[in-house]
């Protein structure tokens, strides 16, 4: 099954008074790998919190498929920052439980398709933090969804971990062409992951850059200036300051 | 290590046997208050006098099926209450503020209105035994229920889980951890309750042989009572560890 198209209008989200989001539009096309950076507190996380319909717009509309958003949809599927497993369930019960069929028979494949064959019976207690985000993800493909949404997955995992888990998720994305959005602080994952980078800043996309660079990507200069650039829209403000600091 | 083990095995009964040799010296060598206490062969001779004339074994089997019969029914009120409470917002509503309110009167001071409607029979125990296992279940069930993770609701509503789905496989399993607390609890609180309804009840059970003993001033029997009781508390204990052990595998990994 081939990914799906996602689209927000004009969106905005408030909690009481806290404005966090503010007539954002994104487009993100089937099948495409986007990227989402920005500092905490811009509103990024928020946005895919909006698309799984975990929480509603405030105003404009989100659009999947050309459809508005308006309950949860088992086509998309959200990786959260912790892996949120059944502690008390064995690896293989975890990633049942995500399958829409329930398919004991789907829940081994996608076991495997992680790296995680003959860990089945094992708690999620016993695995490390690397294992039980694979965990998560198995859980989260079972089904073939159709679009993947990641929180900040590796955000609590270590340097070689995460080089590891970025490798599986671009594999996982190439071989089953579900639509991805990846919301990351880390500039270097993103420019590593996505076709387009969204630059969040004060609850706005201030930038949308698209990445051509070749896969699988390596850290030459070319990655390096993708970096600079997506740095450059995030870290506007600072420099902003220290200029007029330099008139004064 | 196995050997560590048995090593270990002997240690943790010195300071018993120390208190052994504490209460026969007591005996033999205190004052005048402390010869009052019975010498260790008589509380074996009383025990074995009370096995064979059968009366040990009705104290101990009527204490045991008041404890048990209380337990049952305060068990199954207080957890079924406890989850219903946690998971139903209206029942919360409506129930835990009185039950919690109940929960601040001490306990024994029920035990006079308990006395004027039950009078001091098998009911009173049974009721009393059952009101502190039922505190006990509640409480814990219901801290268990509310302090589960909320991020797994969310999860379990991305990933379409049924309300079926949501009670047995995540707000069931994942409150057995306090649960089991509540149960260790429980049984504490059923020994003590039981102590306190058969000092007052007519003429059966373990608590009625304490407090009769006391009136003829037989030590040995006090003692006896005491060491029955610290046998069924270790028998409790043994329990609730076991259940723990099985129930929560996937935690002690």
């Amino acid at each position: 099954m081939s990914g799906i198209s996602i689209q927000g209008k004009k969106v905005s989200k408030q909690f009481g008074d806290l404005k966090v989001l503010e007539g954002v539009d994104f487009r993100v096309e089937p099948g495409e790998f986007v990227a989402i950076v920005g500092r905490s507190g811009c509103g990024k996380s928020t946005l895919l919190r909006l698309i799984t319909y975990l929480e509603t717009v405030t105003d404009g509309e989100i659009l999947v498929d050309d459809k508005p958003v308006n309950a949860i949809n088992s086509d998309i599927r959200f990786v959260f920052q912790d892996p949120r497993l059944l502690m008390w369930k064995s690896a293989l019960r975890n990633v049942v439980l995500g399958s829409p069929g329930r398919s004991e028979e789907d829940a081994r494949k996608a076991l495997r398709r992680v790296g995680l064959e003959g860990r089945e019976k094992d708690w999620p207690g016993v695995l490390s933090g690397g294992q039980r985000q694979r965990l998560s993800l198995a859980r989260a493909l079972v089904g073939q969804p159709r679009a993947l949404l990641l929180d900040e997955p590796l955000g609590a995992l270590d340097a070689l971990t995460r080089i590891e888990m970025q490798r599986l998720i671009e594999r996982l994305w190439k071989e089953q062409n579900f639509t991805a959005i990846l919301v990351t602080h880390d500039v270097s994952e993103a420019v590593l992951l996505a076709d387009h980078v969204i630059v969040m800043d004060e609850h706005k996309i201030v930038k949308t850059i698209k990445i051509e660079l070749s896969r699988p990507r390596v850290r030459n200069n070319d990655f390096a200036y993708y970096e600079q650039e997506i740095l450059k829209y995030i870290m506007k403000n600072e420099t902003g300051k220290e200029e007029t600091d330099y008139v004064i | 290590m196995k050997n560590k083990r048995e090593v270990k095995g002997y240690f943790q009964w010195l300071i018993p046997i120390l208190l052994i040799l504490l209460w026969i010296t007591a005996k033999y060598k205190g004052g005048y208050k402390l010869q009052l206490l019975p010498a260790p062969l008589e509380v074996i001779q009383r025990t074995l006098e009370m096995f064979t004339d059968g009366t040990l074994t009705d104290y101990v089997l009527v204490s045991a099926r008041r404890a048990f019969t209380g337990l049952f029914f305060g068990a199954v009120l207080g957890y079924f209450l406890g989850m219903l409470t946690g998971v139903s917002k209206v029942a919360n509503v409506f129930l835990n503020t009185t039950i919690q309110m109940f929960r601040t009167i001490p306990m024994l001071a029920y035990q006079p209105i308990l006395i004027i409607f039950m009078g001091i029979g098998n009911t009173l125990a049974i009721f009393m035994v059952s009101m502190g296992v039922f505190f006990a279940m509640y409480l814990n069930t219901y801290a268990g229920v509310q302090s589960l993770d909320k991020g797994l609701d969310e999860m379990a509503s991305v990933y379409g889980f049924t309300r079926k789905e949501y009670f047995f496989d995540i707000v069931l399993p994942g409150s057995l951890p306090s649960v089991l607390v509540g149960v260790r609890i429980a049984l504490g609180s059923m020994w003590m309750m039981l102590i306190a309804a058969e000092s007052v009840t007519g003429d059966s059970g373990l608590g009625y042989m304490a407090s009769h003993a006391r009136e003829f001033l037989q030590m040995d029997k006090i003692f006896l009572v005491l060491f029955i009781y610290a046998f069924f508390g270790k028998m409790s204990d043994v329990i609730a560890r076991a259940l723990e052990k099985h129930f929560l595998r996937w935690r002690n990994v």
